[in-house]
């Protein structure tokens, strides 16, 4: 779009000055809807965590403490919902990449005609509401559901198996959310790969499998790493899928951070989490942005 | 193949005692179809060890169709492929020992220049301190030493040709496949690498097949020609000779310049024939042996002539085979003029002239004159 605007209006440096005004204005839209919808809601939102709570009301207005994060940072039971929920999403990315992955470098070797029905499938899901997703594989995974009742006609259980109600549902649900988003971006970098490089791999003596590991699979890492981070993010930030699929196995950040506003009232710790919960994926990102860029510097040297 | 050609080759690149050695490519029948597209449509030839052959050809004839299956990146249709004797055909292309040479390089842009020329050895297992020596030596080779730690795209274009060449003889190929690797190269580059590529073929003996659709890389670097037309082989033989007795129109359409006339022939002598044109022109003293097997009488055929086997007159020269024309425009080449020259009976005849012999100006009436040894009698097609 960039580019676009740059050749229409190039023939001069006065033109050329007017392309980079015009660059400008097209992100203003943009700016000011991030600036009033997501930025402002977050600076209320941490100076409403950093207020004092009254039972009673919500938080009194113009107070400063830090008693919400103190109590978030030491009580075990938030350092548990912290603990389960990254180590879900961190489970769900790892089995999101593992699911993503082949089926993006199948569409990827596809022909035309294969490739087009299969992006479809991936894409269709995008078109359905995720309470309706998830609806969906309760139905699917709910001890008297479509799964357990197949199994058990067939022979092969003789109980229901626990697939729902549990982390294991959580994941399924928050997995199958993320897996297009995550498919699409591999899909698109590994299109982007020269096939001559593999060519030329196989040509200099590589082995289907060695030309993988050595060519396609390095130059897939920004893919990778892209999916990754959509997985992830999401992941941490996900409530239907704990909401519905979850159970007494543990609780995810959004899911208390909405009991803290609704139903404890306690808006300066449900606003303490959301804070908490923002700056840790921050933090995990800018870490492994770093560790990446560590190691490509280092495997280049 | 012709005999004649095939005979030389062997004198100049068999090694001792050997006449009745293995060729280190031997394609047999080999055709490739895409659906109902055939690309190669049965071919057969071979390169010997040590020699530099080029299939030469128009886009979309099947040459690089051809260098791929042989490679074994593209699946055989029908026929076989040997090299060194051995039955490659249905063998995955890391099993082949072929090296190729990509026209887009196809360096791998996340490896540096040293793990790039090392990857062959690498994957033939080969130990570390022999994989930095032979590096070492590659890059001595290709005159790059010093570039081992840069990434590909910090290397210009010419640097990055080399390091693939590089990467290919490292691995002492029992073929050397170049596909169009000089064409992404500006004019003079290309001129010098041809050079320094075939110097490096000649001093490491290493069997080349090359494609390129660049005539004129062809004629410098070949030890043999293979020109391709729509999937098939038009000629197969030395530089010199496709050149100067090209098999089929086509060929000599391809090679270089020519101007062409269609005809018949009207006499036919042992020595020489006569060509009518359709023009209505007489061409006597065709040598018989230029004309081969178009030579008996009422046979149609199209005579080729170079434009440089042309001179122009402003009198009548008092030659046989003179046609009359008109100065239609004229360039100047550096070298030489480029003169068109439009005939009577319609059409028009390129002439290059080494230098400004005569001054003729647009809408002069010239004589051009040729020699009847240099023209190129083929079927006409």
């Amino acid at each position: 779009m960039v580019e676009a605007a740059t050749t229409e209006t190039s023939g001069g440096v006065s033109r050329a000055s007017w392309a980079r005004l015009d660059r400008v204005w097209l992100a203003v839209p943009a700016v000011v809807l991030t600036a009033v919808f997501f930025v402002i809601p977050i600076l209320f939102m941490g100076r409403i965590s950093l207020s004092v709570h009254e039972s009673g009301s919500a938080y009194r207005e113009g107070t400063w403490t830090l008693d919400s994060y103190v109590t978030l940072l030491t009580d075990s039971f938030y350092l548990r919902i912290f603990s389960y929920t990254l180590g879900v999403s961190l489970l769900v990315t790892v089995l999101g990449l593992a699911l993503a992955y082949p089926i993006a470098y199948w569409i990827n070797r596809s022909g035309p005609r294969l490739k087009v029905i299969l992006l479809f499938a991936v894409i269709v899901p995008l078109w359905t509401n995720i309470l309706v997703l998830i609806y969906g594989w309760l139905i699917i995974l709910s001890p008297g559901g479509a799964l357990n009742d197949g199994l058990m006609r067939l022979g092969l259980i003789d109980a229901p198996l626990r697939v729902v109600y549990n982390t294991f549902g959580i994941v399924v649900g928050i997995v199958q959310i993320t897996l297009p988003y995550a498919i699409l971006i591999i899909a698109a970098v590994l299109a982007g790969i020269d096939r001559s490089l593999v060519e030329s791999a196989r040509d200099m003596g590589a082995s289907r499998l060695k030309a993988f590991l050595h060519v396609t699979l390095p130059l897939s890492t920004p893919g990778i790493a892209s999916a990754a981070t959509v997985i992830f993010v999401w992941s941490m930030g996900e409530y239907a899928s704990p909401q519905l699929l979850g159970g007494s196995a543990g609780k995810f950040v959004s899911q208390e951070v909405s009991s803290q506003f609704l139903t404890a009232f306690n808006w300066p710790r449900g606003a303490g989490l959301a804070v908490t919960l923002f700056s840790l994926i921050v933090l995990i990102l800018v870490v492994a942005q770093t560790a990446a860029r560590v190691t490509a510097r280092r495997s280049a040297a | 193949m012709k005999d004649a050609s095939a005979e030389s080759m062997k004198d100049r690149v068999a090694p001792p005692g050997g006449g009745a050695t293995t060729p280190d490519l031997e394609v047999q029948g080999l055709c490739k179809h895409f659906g109902s597209v055939v690309a190669v449509d049965s071919i057969d030839f071979t390169v010997d060890s040590g020699e530099f052959v080029s299939i030469l050809g128009p886009s979309g004839c099947g040459k690089t169709t051809t260098l791929r299956m042989v490679a074994g990146l593209e699946e055989v249709t029908a026929g076989r492929i040997f090299i060194r004797g051995r039955d490659v055909t249905h063998l995955p292309p890391e099993k082949r020992n072929t090296a190729m040479v990509f026209q887009s390089y196809a360096l791998f842009p996340h490896m540096n220049v040293h793990d790039n020329v090392a990857f062959g050895l690498k994957m033939r297992g080969v130990a570390k301190a022999e994989i930095d020596d032979r590096v070492a030596m590659a890059m001595r080779r290709v005159r790059l030493e010093g570039y081992e730690k840069r990434k590909p795209s910090q290397l210009s274009g010419g640097q990055r040709q080399r390091v693939a060449v590089a990467r290919a003889i490292i691995v002492e190929p029992a073929i050397l496949l170049l596909d169009e690797a000089l064409t992404n190269l500006d004019r003079r580059l290309r001129q010098q690498l041809q050079l320094e590529l075939k110097e490096l073929q000649v001093e490491l003996g290493i069997t080349s097949l090359f494609v390129t659709h660049d005539q004129e890389e062809a004629l410098t670097m070949s030890d043999r020609i293979i020109v391709m037309d729509e999937g098939l082989i038009a000629q197969n033989a030395e530089p010199s000779e496709v050149y100067d007795r090209p098999a089929s129109a086509f060929v000599a359409g391809f090679i270089g310049e020519s101007n062409r006339l269609d005809g018949s022939v009207v006499a036919a002598g042992d020595e020489a024939c006569t060509i009518r044109t359709d023009a209505g022109l007489d061409l006597v003293g065709v040598h018989a042996g230029h004309v081969g097997h178009v030579a008996h009488v009422g046979r149609q055929c199209a005579v080729m002539v170079r434009p440089r086997a042309i001179t122009l007159h402003a009198e009548r020269p008092a030659k046989d085979n003179v046609i009359e024309g008109v100065v239609k425009l004229w360039a100047y080449k550096g070298e030489s003029y480029e003169y068109v020259v439009t005939l009577p009976g319609g059409g028009d005849l390129l002439v290059s002239l080494p230098r400004r012999e005569a001054v003729f100006e647009r809408g002069d009436r010239v004589f051009a004159a040729f020699d009847a040894r240099d023209v190129i009698v083929v079927e006409r097609g």
